[in-house]
């Protein structure tokens, strides 16, 4: 539970320029907002993320009575919380004391009230410090009006009907900072030419915002309101201050995916033609389910009573609202030995894991970078971040301590790594040293309730590398693998419940990529460089170097992995208008997610090859497919890649600039990164996941629909 | 107070040394300088140092015709619409009069044909109307233009 408060200074409201606009970010994005405004401070009650079954409670301070930003004498009076649809508790009318607690008995099931104490998060404008602003205004601007005292020329704007007022807002800065002031709209009311106005904002069945309507006192709508700013708003609150909707944002929600989001707007009634003094909000929910969950009514900044909403019992019963949320995600606290240890040696192995001892990746590692996936997961649930900026609200994941809130559980064993690590070769004697971990691991497991509770389904296990967790893999594969492809896996992992994850790119990003005609820039048509000698559907490799081989245009070239070799192909890469990806020793490899960042256009030769988040990018639209068949007839597949026409290929080419974040990694994580984006396909998995664990727990008998 | 008193007069003196005799019933409407002639200063002239003689006669020209009960509501009416058809820089200094006499019903009068004089114009026109600079910057005027469009907007919106 967050109680934030928000203050609404002279100063901050002169940056308000147009009729909506972002006010300010909250100290940390949440779901599900109710609040109040009270004495000149907004209070915001909502839920994070990891706390998603607390009911809403809201303590009311009445400590700042002496610090009212605009003394109205009916500011005394309480507010009076209401929680949805329920009566008031009795003696919870008001509370003489600092805070007020309010609580619901009847609240959805296993929900606690939790009592909270509201302190000023800042020392709250004096009525002295904002006349000082408006003095320092008055000698920095010119007059109001030219020839008038400012008393009077601010009594002469205030006469003005309010239709008026978007034009008078333009005419300089000194009108339009007058015409948002608190003061003008006390002129207007002292003046007795103030307009009553009935602000009505509901929500479709889909969450998005079908009414935003203006009505006055007798019901007429004048006009529709000017649309929010960004995608569509779920779950947002309105409260009332100085004349001024503030929008505190619940969650976002774009093709049915919500995003948390700290974002205030203010929408600014008087310069898009109206002028409130009581402002009446009628605000509603629509949940997907249809029922009218909340509906609340709210006085606001004349006289303070105010009634209020909570779209909480949303939370324990909508898949809506959980599809909106990110990944809760519990992480087993391992022994460094099982992760980082293997590389970093020097801290003991007990010491926990934490986001500030967490290694960097040692570029040295060489080729192992390609198979650190695994690393880059556990990175992304320790980061904690202060919650600032892009990566807060693009995270889809978020670390849980409490098992119970978690959707899925993240076993951070880094099996790629140490079968790397633990001898290259697979009758090294070290190797004993990753097979015991692989050991360690299944019985650690297996000991765990949350193992126990689901036999694993709902565990995250990343088996990149191909020989990752070899020995013990079937024991653990009811779990949700992250792996390459399934090459070698194929008998005990299914792509229907495992997560295809890209490489971890081995050339440099071209970040540069701007050549205005890229197309003529790119001198070689196809490009290759790589081991030419490979295992099973590798043994393509060979063959088509015979074909490809002599070429004009094509370079096919026997290359090693050295750091010689990865700036040859990066070179190579960014000078080809195709590269060609046959299959390795697995049906995958590095090279296509090196032609992707190298925004050369893939040619794909691997009959079975999986690709990472398919269900959210159609790979056709930057690559080539050939079948192994088709490309091994002599001609056939230069001949097709040669009457691409430029148009085609300019397009596949801007296409792959605007995907390639998709396969980057990094910590910390970015909006739509390569981790980012397992997590989303981890969470598209949880619903089978879900009927799965469901339906084993209640079976009496064995499963009918195992074979 | 018996009719067959002799009314009571208050001089006022303008800016420019004009002096003008009032009835006390008229000057009452004066709230600001009220205290000078109740506090039985009769006859003695009240300096009013900032009001040109031109404005100080149609002020009391509207106190004078404010202050007579017998005149009916629709003349009155009549009497303040053309009182306020006067060029704007008489009209400010009718204003400036009444702000400073504290005469209120005149300071709404007039107030309120400024506010129509805004009333359906343009930022343009307003600021050239009233001799505003324009002091935005390029961003400023950009959203100037935003809200511009909003204006158009409503009106469309309220067809």
């Amino acid at each position: 539970m967050v109680i934030s408060s928000f203050k609404s200074g002279d100063g901050r409201e002169s940056e308000v320029v147009v009729s909506w606009s972002k006010l300010a970010s909250m100290n940390v994005a949440r779901y599900n907002f109710a609040c109040a405004e009270l004495n000149g401070m907004v209070y915001a009650v909502g839920l994070l993320e990891d706390t998603a079954r607390m009911a809403l409670s809201l303590a009311l301070s009445r400590a700042w009575e002496g610090a009212l930003l605009h003394g109205v004498e009916e500011s005394t009076e309480a507010s009076n919380i209401q929680p949805c649809g329920q009566s008031m508790e009795d003696g919870a009318e008001e509370y003489p004391g600092y805070n007020t607690l309010l609580s619901d008995p009847n609240a959805a099931p296993g929900s606690q009230w939790q009592t909270s104490e509201i302190k000023p998060s800042g020392t709250p404008a004096s009525e002295s410090s904002s006349h000082l602003t408006s003095k320092i205004n008055d000698r920095y601007y010119g007059p109001i009006l030219p020839g008038l005292p400012d008393d009077v020329a601010k009594y002469c704007l205030a006469l003005v009907p309010r239709s008026n007022f978007p034009a008078m807002g333009a005419v300089s800065k000194r009108w339009r900072s007058f015409i948002k002031s608190k003061e003008f709209i006390t002129i207007r009311k002292l003046a007795g030419v103030l307009e009553e106005w009935l602000y009505v904002l509901s929500m479709d069945s889909k969450g998005k915002e079908s009414h935003r309507e203006v009505l006055d006192c007798l019901g007429r709508i004048h006009h529709q309101l000017s649309p929010m700013p960004s995608p569509a708003k779920s779950g947002y609150a309105v409260v009332v201050l100085h004349g001024k909707l503030l929008i505190i944002v619940g969650y976002s929600v774009v093709d049915g995916t919500g995003t948390a989001m700290s974002d205030v707007y203010q929408y600014d009634s008087c310069l898009n033609s109206c002028s409130i003094n009581w402002v009446f909000i009628t605000f509603c929910t629509l949940v997907p389910a249809s029922e009218v969950d909340c509906c609340v009514e709210y006085h606001g900044t004349v006289d303070y009573k105010s009634s209020f909403l909570s779209f909480l019992p949303q939370l324990n019963n909508s898949t809506f609202c959980r599809s909106g949320l990110p990944l809760r995600v519990y992480m087993y606290d391992l022994p460094r030995r099982f992760n980082v240890g293997m590389i970093d040696g020097s801290v003991s192995d007990e010491i926990p894991v934490r986001s500030e001892n967490f290694p960097a990746w040692r570029e040295n590692n060489g080729l192992r970078k390609q198979h650190s996936v695994e690393y880059w997961m556990m990175a992304s649930l320790l980061y904690n971040g202060d919650g600032e900026g892009d990566s807060e609200l693009s995270r889809e994941v978020v670390r849980v301590t409490d098992p119970k809130l978690a959707d899925v559980f993240f076993v951070p064993f880094f099996a790629s790594l140490s079968f790397n690590v633990h001898g290259r070769n697979m009758t090294d004697p070290d190797t004993e040293i990753d097979v015991k971990l692989q050991h360690e691991i299944v019985e650690i497991l297996r000991g765990s309730e949350h193992w126990q509770r689901s036999a694993g389904r709902d565990h995250v296990i990343p088996i990149h590398h191909p020989n990752a967790f070899r020995i013990h893999r079937d024991k653990v594969n009811a779990s949700i693998f992250i792996v390459a492809d399934f090459g070698r896996i194929m008998g005990i992992s299914r792509l229907a419940k495992d997560v295809v994850a890209p490489y971890v790119h081995m050339v440099e990003s071209y970040v540069s990529d701007n050549n205005e005609d890229p197309y003529e820039s790119r001198k070689t048509l196809l490009f290759f460089r790589g081991r030419t000698v490979r295992k099973e559907e590798g043994l393509v490799r060979a063959k088509l170097k015979r074909i490809l081989g002599k070429k004009e245009d094509v370079i096919y070239e026997e290359g090693s992995a050295s750091e010689e070799g990865f700036r040859t192909s990066t070179e190579g890469m960014r000078s080809s208008k195709f590269c060609l990806n046959p299959a390795g020793d697995t049906p995958s490899s590095c090279r296509l997610f090196d032609a992707i960042v190298s925004h050369c256009v893939p040619v794909i030769v691997s009959d079975r090859i999986e690709l990472p988040y398919e269900s959210e990018i159609d790979y056709k639209e930057f690559s080539i497919f050939f079948s192994v068949k088709e490309a091994l007839k002599p001609d056939y597949m230069l001949d097709q890649l040669k009457g691409i026409p430029k148009e085609k290929w300019m397009k596949m080419w801007s296409r792959l600039r605007s995907i390639s974040h998709h396969f980057e990694y990094q910590n910390p994580a970015k909006k739509e990164d390569a981790v980012n984006m397992i997590w989303r396909q981890v969470r598209e998995k949880l619903p089978a996941v879900n009927l799965a664990v469901h339906r084993s727990r209640r079976l009496k008998v064995p499963d009918w629909w195992r074979r | 107070m018996s009719s067959t008193e002799a009314k009571k007069m208050v001089v006022l003196k303008s800016f420019d040394g004009v002096t003008f005799e009032v009835e006390e019933s008229v000057a009452v409407q004066f709230e600001s300088i009220r205290h000078m002639f109740e506090d039985n200063l009769a006859g003695s002239v009240i300096p009013l140092s900032n009001i040109k003689s031109e404005i100080l006669s149609k002020v009391i020209d509207y106190c004078k015709r404010h202050a007579d009960d017998t005149t009916d509501e629709e003349d009155l009416k009549a009497f303040d619409a053309d009182f306020v058809k006067v060029e704007h820089g008489t009209l400010f200094d009718i204003i400036r009069a009444a702000n400073y006499l504290n005469i209120k019903s005149l300071l709404d009068l007039t107030c309120q044909t400024v506010a129509d004089m805004i009333k359906g114009k343009t930022p343009a026109e307003i600021r050239e109307l009233f001799n505003i600079s324009d002091e935005f910057t390029p961003e400023e005027e950009e959203e100037a233009s935003i809200i511009t469009r909003f204006i158009y907007m409503d009106r469309y919106a309220d067809c």
